[in-house]
């Protein structure tokens, strides 16, 4: 009989290391060995699926049917395709933010939001050329305040991996990208109205933004701070 | 028993009802129910007793059908196919597969296996089938002359009414407790993806454990239920690094049979439970204060009226005149958002006893040990059942995650108490 080192327990002779803790079984060479047994279970498997992800699939396609009515109603009235352009469109973009995370899973973060920065990019790019109001709202606020919310996005997603447990720098990184994100915001408004200074009100959400992110960064790293602000502030 | 006694449709119990409406793919509610033999199963006779068996136990080989309001079983004239196990235990049972059956006859080396899904019966009713189907199969191998009795049953006799008949229905009356109750911790770690269940067999000398529960003036399942809940609990700080306001109450889930309470010889469904537990919120609990915790909790609960106003509020709702009218689709939907807010979501865990097994002495010589597990439960990973047979309790855990986290403290917890344990799984 073996017993595992690490938990005490008795191990069945068909056990190579412990269910338990994953320690190797001792076996004491010369002592009389026990055969190894039989094990528990089979290693082979049945080739029978445990089920499918059936509602997926099953939604994807209730969702169709009001593009379709959509679609049909459009062509009765219009005999081509005009308005129902916006609600395929739309649908299309709600595809990708409802569905794509049950198809990408819990761990593709980036390359969800990656794909919905393109899908709102290409949307937007639509609905330029679509209301004839030309591309410079495109090029000038669509395009560089939807990236930019989406690299910030992704900068987080990286930080708040880096930054583990820590909480206090992970909303410092937060604020810091809300006054980045402000001042992008800003500066394409200005751009494309034409105004001469490009940084105006956004400074007044920057500067505190900053200035908070700094100071939670400097809590975070002096313990001494930390206990004392928890001391003083604690609810 | 000639088949045109038997119910040729039968409506849903009603406990039974809410397996398919809130069924899910992470959810099979299947359990597994096993004894092995002293000598290698052999395939042809176990096909005949199983013929023999499913004669008697009529209600077992039925199919799940969807009417228009509710589910219900139906008669299935196939014959259900007996397999060999593989790596996998407590599998989805998919009626497409299987014949249109909604349990599987499982066979490995010495070992006769059956997995039940559990709209059809409970841990008792899943019992009688097995020692009905051993019995069968040592009197068709080896002439063996059983003492049949209410747990094994004679092949040749007619199947009783009684057998069949939904007792929640019977024995309800019209008040019901509140179903109210806080939110219970559960246990964390990586799924298996592919939807293994991990299964780590503790074997224990039973009279150990008795004596252990004796000297704290305690039941076997109540001693074992504190082990599992200050497992848990421990395994919850250690995830919260020591901040008590954060953690959650830990409750484990006990199934009662109500055949104990409640003069009823039905082999369908007829248990409810009981979510005995501490709060750790309050303080760190020692094992003693665990141990009253869940002994005048059990005290309180386990009698008939209880439990009775316990299942009521069940039967009620199955009553209600507004749900009845609802269609399956729409039942459907409305029971699953009830069980997802109702079910596991309160309780941390599940232990399920189920009691001491006994065989007569001609088939004990040939059965040497009888055991069960659940199968992968709807939200919380890890569950515990416990049989004895002859000398020794088998506490088997099954968990849907990698981690083996609670099974290590259960188990060490166990040794510390000075109780032996010995260990087998179905480790990959």
């Amino acid at each position: 009989m073996a017993y595992c080192v690490n938990c005490g327990v008795e191990l069945s002779s068909s056990e190579n290391k412990c269910p338990l803790c994953g320690v190797k079984v001792y076996r004491v060479e010369g002592m009389n060995k026990e055969e190894a047994g039989t094990p528990l279970y089979p290693k082979s498997v049945m080739n029978v699926s445990i089920g499918s992800k059936e509602l997926l699939p099953a939604l994807a396609v209730f969702f169709l049917i009001p593009i379709l009515i959509c679609v049909i109603c459009d062509m009765l009235i219009s005999h081509k395709l005009t308005w129902s352009t916006y609600v395929i469109c739309a649908m299309m973009l709600a595809y990708v933010y409802v569905f794509l995370p049950f198809v990408l899973g819990k761990k593709r973060v980036k390359l969800y939001i990656g794909a919905c920065t393109f899908a709102t990019l290409l949307f937007l790019f639509f609905l330029s050329e679509k209301t004839n109001s030309g591309i410079a709202w495109f090029l000038e606020i669509g395009l560089p305040v939807c990236l930019g919310a989406g690299l910030l996005l992704i900068a987080l997603n990286i930080l708040f991996s880096c930054f583990g447990n820590k909480k206090l720098a992970k909303i410092a990184s937060v604020f810091f990208a809300l006054g980045t994100y402000t001042v992008l915001i800003n500066v394409c408004v200005n751009v494309y109205l034409k105004m001469q200074n490009i940084l105006t009100w956004s400074l007044f959400s920057l500067v505190p933004c900053v200035i908070i992110g700094i100071g939670l960064l400097i809590i975070e790293k002096n313990t001494r701070i930390k206990s004392e602000v928890k001391r003083r502030f604690f609810i | 028993m000639k088949k045109e006694n038997s119910p040729r449709w039968l409506r849903l119990d009603n406990a039974g009802k809410i397996y398919p409406a809130a069924r899910r793919r992470s959810w099979a509610s299947v359990f597994r129910m096993s004894a092995t033999l002293n000598e290698a199963v052999d395939v042809e006779i176990l096909r005949e007793a199983q013929k023999n068996v499913l004669r008697r136990l009529n209600t077992f080989s039925m199919r799940l059908k969807s009417g228009l309001f509710w589910y219900y079983l139906e008669t299935n004239p196939n014959e259900p196919e007996i397999v060999m196990d593989d790596a996998y235990p407590c599998r989805h049972i998919d009626q497409k597969t299987n014949s249109g059956f909604n349990f599987r006859i499982c066979y490995y080396e010495n070992r006769i296996a059956v997995e039940i899904y559990h709209v059809l019966t409970d841990g008792t009713g899943g019992m009688t089938f097995l020692k009905t189907l051993v019995a069968e199969y040592l009197r068709l191998k080896h002439g063996v002359q059983i003492p049949y009795d209410d747990s094994i049953l004679d092949c040749n006799a007619m199947a009783k009414p009684s057998e069949s008949e939904d007792s929640f229905l019977k024995y309800a009356r019209r008040i019901a407790t509140s179903r109210k109750e806080s939110n219970a911790y559960h246990i964390k770690g990586k799924k298996e993806e592919d939807g293994f269940l991990n299964l780590i067999c503790g074997r224990v000398p039973v009279d150990i454990v008795m004596q252990k529960a004796k000297e704290k003036g305690v039941t076997l399942t109540t001693y074992l239920t504190s082990v599992l809940i200050l497992a848990i609990n421990d395994v919850q700080e250690r995830e919260n690094k020591g901040s008590r306001r954060r953690l959650k109450p830990v409750k484990i889930t006990v199934p009662v049979n109500l055949r104990r309470f409640m003069p009823s010889t039905t082999l369908r469904n007829f248990s409810t439970f009981i979510n005995p537990g501490i709060d750790p919120r309050y303080g760190e609990y020692t094992f003693d204060e665990v141990l009253n915790a869940v002994h005048y909790f059990m005290g309180g609960e386990l009698n008939e009226k209880s439990l009775n106003a316990r299942f009521t509020g069940n039967v009620l709702s199955e009553r209600n005149p507004f749900i009845r009218v609802m269609p399956l689709f729409v039942k459907n939907f409305v029971m699953k958002i009830i069980f997802n807010n109702f079910g596991d979501k309160k309780v941390s865990s599940t232990l399920s006893n189920l009691g001491k097994v006994t065989l007569p002495p001609v088939m004990e010589k040939y059965v040497e040990r009888v055991e069960w597990m659940l199968g992968a439960l709807s939200e919380n990973p890890v569950a515990c059942t416990l049989s004895t047979y002859k000398d020794t309790l088998y506490i088997n855990m099954t968990r849907t995650i990698k981690e083996p986290k609670v099974e290590r403290e259960f188990f060490t917890r166990l040794i510390k108490n000075g109780i032996p344990v010995k260990v087998e799984s179905n480790q990959r």
